[in-house]
């Protein structure tokens, strides 16, 4: 991304920032109420551009060589803070690795995938369905401890 | 349990509307609740970024599959082989998910900002000539010339907004204010008009301050005398008139002139005058003017302590606003770009121990809140701005609130003082900085009522005049810049008050006699609409590195970040 690029970056940091972008974009896009007021590019533009200012800025690598306000946009005024909590997440998402490889599957198919069960039960060879759910509990508490004892 | 799974409901978009206001409701009440949601929210956060993560990584190595792929389909089709192969590699039976779908355009969009450069239509440059010259995959040789041997002088209309008028009565003694800083000392009846009329009852005094890098660019202010470099500690240029007849002062009388800088006995005054092609040129005083100490009284600090925020409220004094020496006047300037530049400057601050002092000496006090991951999540802001300047002084007040990352929670306007609290993004407030321990704090309460000393030069004439001394140095160099042709190219110092005027020669933009290894900034202007700010060092090569639009804002703010008052 030639604006990255431009603004004292790599281009791995280009690709790192497109990436965190796309992150964003979609958990602003899953967020009820969102309604997209320009093109898909035009956001993720702008996102791109607010997470490498926000990085720059946590850096202390200025000055810019850029216009150095944050982007606006429209409908979408808490962006900033969606941008430093990503940050944030960044730093500790390593930590999953620890989960446990059955666990990680377990909370991706019924959170992410949104795959029922009874499905999940038998792909992972559980019981049955309610021994499937306890377990998808267990994994979330223990994935919410690994959490805080990083973030204490 | 049942507190997990309606969480879990929220978090996943399976409730409905008056159960979701339900636990909103219960978020804003029930603290142990909203505790216990933040750390599932963090969790589903946390494990909802690593696997979009996943996705797209996925996606991206599909991409490349379906390239490989379709570049083999390429090359058969040439050879003449007519085959193809049905692929869809991009659908997956198995999404189901709200974002699956979204990831494969995201990620072939991104892929295209990455490979191609494509900007975004709000930021796509105009195709000039000029805007080329600037895309990497574009870029030729510079070759763009200006036209004329020499810069035309701004506009007119550029200067009129720096020029301060006052009527004073002449047949008493005068003080006059300006808005930079400076003030001007004027004994009863010691003007008279050029044809001799004396007791003057209304004459017209008109300042331009030069209180800053970038008023001494507009007004093309260097600082130098017969080739040596002057460090300066405030200039300006005074025009007096009586019904439109210039005013004079009389034989062996003078006035007083005191700069919003700090005392230097070494300091003396200095007329300037300009040559014909409008290069201004500074004259020691041959009447032996010396620089004189004038001290201000600087009003106790008032400390006002709201909750856990801490700042000092300056007390208005007759003469203005008197806190530190340098208070930071943002009427010199325009609001947003130049709180940025404030930003800008104290992020490059090597210490905390300098950030702190760079703030107090502007009446900024800003509150620096430290998260367990080692971010500053909070400010607090405190700074002058005139009163009567209200419709600026909302607009830096919204620039705040907009161009951070926190929410605002109290915005007033009190007296011509702007307070700003911001609320932390978390509830975590430290107060572990030393700067607002109880002791320091107290300190500050009881600090005694200082005084300030300015340097003041007695002047027996009008027009430009300026506070000034050599800069001496260990060893001297030049300033050579590599240049394809002439143009305007202005050096300023960032270590001390100086600016130079490069001349041109013979494939050079450059000046002699100036300290080595000092910090610069080059500031070229080309005739046709480029400029180029750049920074380097005195003594080393310097070729001029990119070309951009010209941009005045952004020329103020690079220059106004360079060195924030004089």
């Amino acid at each position: 991304m030639l604006w990255v690029r431009k603004n004292s970056g790599s281009k791995e940091d280009a690709e790192d920032v497109v990436q965190e972008a796309i992150i964003v974009y979609l958990k602003i896009s899953a967020k009820p109420g969102f309604h997209e007021t320009s093109k898909p590019e035009t956001l993720l533009f702008a996102i791109a551009r607010n997470i490498w200012l926000y990085q720059l800025r946590q850096n202390k690598r200025m000055p810019y060589t850029d216009s150095d306000e944050l982007l606006m946009i429209a409908g979408i005024e808490e962006l900033d803070i969606i941008i430093e909590k990503e940050e944030q997440l960044k730093k500790i998402e390593y930590i999953l690795n620890d989960l446990g490889e059955k666990c990680r599957q377990l909370l991706e198919m019924f959170y992410f995938r949104k795959i029922d069960m009874k499905t999940i039960a038998e792909k992972l060879e559980f019981r049955n369905d309610k021994v499937a759910k306890a377990m998808k509990y267990k994994c979330l508490a223990h994935a919410k401890e690994l959490i805080q004892k990083q973030t204490k | 349990m049942k507190d997990i799974e309606s969480i879990e409901a929220y978090l996943m978009n399976r409730m409905d509307q008056s159960s979701r206001d339900m636990l909103e409701k219960r978020l804003s009440d029930d603290p142990p609740f909203k505790a216990l949601f933040e750390s599932y929210q963090t969790t589903f956060d946390t494990l909802k970024r690593q696997w979009i993560k996943d996705e797209i990584s996925g996606v991206k190595q599909r991409l490349i599959y379906r390239k490989i792929i379709l570049t083999g389909i390429i090359v058969v089709a040439l050879l003449g082989s007519i085959i193809y192969f049905s692929i869809d590699l991009m659908s997956d039976k198995s999404a189901t998910l709200e974002v699956q779908n979204q990831v494969p355009l995201l990620v072939d969009t991104a892929e295209q900002i990455i490979k191609k450069d494509i900007i975004a239509p709000v930021f796509t440059p105009i195709e000039t000539e000029a805007s080329l010259s600037y895309r990497p995959d574009k870029r030729e040789p510079y070759t763009i010339l200006p036209q004329k041997d020499s810069i035309s002088p701004l506009p007119a209309n550029q200067d009129s907004g720096f020029i301060q008028s006052f009527f004073i009565d002449n047949t008493i003694d005068n003080t006059i204010a300006c808005k930079g800083g400076t003030q001007l000392y004027l004994k009863a009846n010691t003007l008279q008009t050029q044809s001799g009329q004396q007791n003057l009852e209304k004459v017209k005094i008109e300042v331009t301050e030069f209180s800053n890098y970038f008023d001494m660019w507009q007004h093309k202010i260097s600082t130098t005398s017969g080739n040596r470099l002057l460090e300066s500690g405030g200039s300006c240029y005074i025009k007096a008139t009586s019904n439109g007849e210039n005013v004079l002062l009389q034989k062996g009388e003078d006035y007083t002139i005191r700069f919003q800088s700090a005392y230097d006995s070494s300091m003396n005054t200095f007329y300037g005058s300009r040559d014909t092609l409008h290069q201004l040129e500074w004259q020691q005083s041959h009447d032996n003017m010396t620089n004189i100490p004038t001290t201000v009284s600087l009003k106790k600090l008032n400390l006002t302590i709201y909750d856990t925020v801490y700042y000092l409220e300056p007390i208005i004094s007759d003469e203005g606003y008197y806190v530190r020496s340098n208070s930071y006047r943002m009427d010199q300037i325009s609001g947003q770009t130049d709180l940025k530049a404030i930003f800008d400057t104290l992020a490059c601050m090597p210490s905390e121990e300098a950030k702190k002092l760079f703030l107090m000496n502007r009446n900024l006090l800003f509150r620096f809140g430290v998260n367990r991951t080692g971010k500053v999540y909070g400010y607090d802001y405190n700074f002058i701005l005139p009163k009567k300047r209200e419709k600026q002084l909302k607009m830096v007040a919204q620039s705040i609130v907009n161009g951070t990352i926190l929410p605002i929670e109290n915005l007033k306007f009190d007296r011509a003082i702007i307070n700003v609290t911001l609320k932390p993004l978390f509830k975590v407030v430290q107060k572990d900085s030393s700067f607002f321990l109880d002791s320091n704090l107290n300190k500050i309460k009881d600090k005694e009522e200082k005084k300030q000393v300015y340097n003041a030069l007695v002047s027996s004439t009008f027009g430009y005049v300026n506070c000034d001394k050599f800069k001496l140095a260990d060893k001297f160099s030049d300033i050579n810049i590599q240049m394809p042709g002439k143009a305007d190219v202005r050096v300023f110092f960032r270590d001390f008050n100086a600016v130079v005027n490069c001349t041109y020669v013979n494939g050079f933009a450059t000046y002699a006699n100036v300290p080595e290894n000092a910090e610069i900034l080059i500031v070229t202007v080309l005739q046709n609409n480029m400029m180029c700010l750049q920074e380097a060092k005195v003594g080393e090569p310097i070729v001029l590195a990119d070309l951009e639009p010209f941009d005045l804002l952004k020329l103020k703010h690079k220059l106004m970040s360079y060195r924030l008052s004089l």
